[in-house]
């Protein structure tokens, strides 16, 4: 699975300046095909920079890439011919409507017959519920429509590589679901690589994530493993009674590495178990707790960090 | 999803990438709308309603003058078809050159402002083919609207009113009128790629349409290498270089004519040098 060609995009030590400005600080990224990969970060952490080099709509200051084993220096025609980009802030031709903004957008990719042309169009509409507006000028479109139109556009020539820069951000709920539902139908057909702050949009339906700060990449995880944390598989307990007397047995096991206890008041303590054999915790870790008969387990459970957890403490300096 | 079995995919390479689609998409602004209705309407009005009075109304009005007894010299056809090609040769000229600056100056501006061009490079494009289809497709719609349109028509006003200026010579006429336009065209196209704000776009060429006297007034030189020398006259007896062309004279000095084509070689060469390096 490692060979080079399972990754869609593979950047070594890009890097972009303005001026004295680092946008963009040696960035080694690789996506894998046929991924849903979050490109997170705060405003202003150079994604967008990222995508742009990526396009060649901005060129490197350092480093290179490659985007489906095309340079992202040189060959960026190429690349394009098989990648759909939605912008963060999508513009269109005014005048034009939905369906001849996808005609103009498709004729870049195919010559004809019209009718085909016609049929993907149509066909794409569908995809992203725009079908009922399809003759409308854009200049009259919602936030939420345009949004769609544009994944529509990024879509149209079936990429192999989907790049979306913040494509819920302006929306509402509702707006936001319906993208998240588009996102999940092209999984099956593309690769996407897209850039959000929305984390909780991120957890639902990435499988992969990368975290960006000040234009330095500082984590770059399948979901699960980030979701995890550093500290490994830790498990929870709060218990009732005299948790200190079941503490030595438990810190003595060879699969425990740390017990972190804090009183809880009202009688209760909670553990914060820090684990080297998730099997052997699972199989013994309750049962030895519950063999002393001093104390009850009221809760018990392997601990999940949400997203938002491992993003604030990796943007704010600490390490997840 | 639709197969791609009927789909034929484009397989351009090199400068024409995307060029045909956005040729098409340039030449629709013109042609697929009535913009060029409107755009031969006020032309017409412009060029040929000036044309026009002078052909048909000053004569009337100074034969009128004259029966009442209150001009000494009655304005005869054949002196207003005179007068009537040299001024439809110069308004030409001037309008030409100020309508076209405003109407590139949004072309390249108005699409990196609103961020539509940047949504067209992020396709299959090559950057050259965004300035040549501008280019040509602009070309195409102002040379046709703005300079043959309105010389046809002015043509069959002069002859109608009895002058004896020959086709082969007026159609060379309109060659220069052409080529003082593509001047002002590609310049404007030119600084809409090199500036981010309107201001110099259209300000620039304004000034060098509007500010010849005191241009010529400081370098005299510059009406032998500048459009100048096309349609400005140099001096009481020396005639612009288009109003003796179109008379069928003989034409003292080819070089403005070798100048202008130079110059737009050049702002065509820094657009596409320039918009090659820009970033979005």
């Amino acid at each position: 699975m490692n060979q080079p060609d399972t990754y869609v995009i593979e950047t070594h030590g890009l890097s972009k300046s303005y001026g004295n400005v680092q946008a963009l600080r040696a960035l080694d990224l690789r996506v894998r095909r046929n991924s849903i990969f979050g490109f997170l970060g705060p405003n202003g952490a150079g994604k967008t920079t990222t995508m742009k080099l990526l396009l060649g709509l901005a060129r490197p200051t350092s480093g290179g890439g490659t985007i489906l084993g095309h340079d992202i220096r040189h060959d960026s025609a190429e690349i394009r011919k098989r990648v759909g980009y939605l912008a963060q802030d999508p513009r269109f031709y005014d005048h034009m409507t939905a369906r001849e903004t996808l005609r103009f957008t498709a004729r870049f990719f195919y010559s004809g017959p019209a009718e085909a042309i016609e049929a993907r169009i149509e066909d794409t509409l569908r995809l992203v519920g725009l079908e009922d507006r399809a003759d409308r000028p854009v200049r009259g479109f919602s936030g939420g429509e345009r949004q769609r139109l544009g994944i529509a556009q990024a879509q149209v020539n079936y990429p192999d590589l989907l790049i979306l820069d913040e494509p819920a951000a302006s929306l509402d709920p509702g707006g936001r679901r319906d993208v998240l539902e588009v996102m999940e139908r092209l999984r099956k057909y593309t690769t996407i690589f897209y850039s959000t702050h929305i984390l909780d949009d991120v957890q639902k339906v990435s499988d992969t994530v990368a975290i960006l700060n000040k234009g330095q990449l500082i984590a770059q995880a399948p979901i699960e493993q980030l979701l995890a944390g550093s500290e490994g598989v830790v498990y929870a307990l709060t218990l009732r009674g005299d948790a200190g007397r079941v503490l030595p047995v438990v810190s003595a096991q060879p699969w425990v590495k740390d017990v972190s206890a804090t009183a809880a008041g009202h009688g209760l303590t909670h553990w914060q178990v820090s684990v080297s054999d998730e099997a052997a915790a699972e199989a013994q870790l309750l049962r030895l707790v519950l063999a002393d008969e001093s104390v009850t387990v009221t809760e018990f459970g392997r601990r999940r960090y949400e997203l938002e957890d491992i993003f604030l403490r990796m943007t704010e300096g600490g390490e997840a | 999803m639709v197969s791609e079995s009927k789909l034929q995919r484009i397989n351009e390479r090199g400068w024409r990438v995307g060029l045909a689609n956005l040729l098409r998409k340039e030449n629709g602004e013109w042609w697929g709308t009535r913009a060029w209705l409107v755009q031969a309407v006020i032309w017409l009005a412009i060029c040929n309603g000036l044309l026009a009075m002078i052909l048909w109304v000053a004569p009337a009005q100074s034969r009128q003058a004259a029966e009442a007894g209150r001009a000494a010299e009655e304005l005869t056809g054949q002196q207003a078809a005179v007068d009537g090609l040299e001024v439809f040769l110069m308004i030409s000229a001037m309008a030409t050159a100020v309508g076209i600056a405003i109407i590139m100056q949004d072309s390249i501006m108005d699409e990196k402002k609103s961020g539509t061009l940047a949504w067209v490079l992020s396709k299959p494009v090559a950057r050259p083919a965004v300035i040549i289809a501008k280019l040509v497709a602009n070309s195409i719609g102002a040379l046709a609207i703005m300079i043959l349109l309105q010389g046809a028509v002015a043509f069959a006003q002069l002859r109608l009113a009895g002058s004896d200026v020959a086709p082969g010579p007026f159609l060379l006429a309109l060659g220069i009128l052409g080529l003082h336009l593509l001047f002002y065209l590609t310049l404007t196209l030119m600084l809409g790629v090199l500036f981010d704000n309107r201001g110099p776009v259209i300000a620039i060429p304004l000034l060098l349409v509007f500010g010849y006297q005191i241009l010529l007034g400081i370098a005299p030189g510059l009406h032998q290498i500048t459009p100048y020398g096309l349609v400005v006259q140099a001096g009481p007896d020396n005639p612009a270089l288009v109003l003796l062309i179109a008379r069928g004279d003989p034409v003292p000095s080819l070089l403005p004519i070798i100048a202008t084509i130079v110059w737009i070689a050049v702002f065509v060469g820094v657009a596409l040098w320039r918009f090659a390096r820009e970033e979005f």
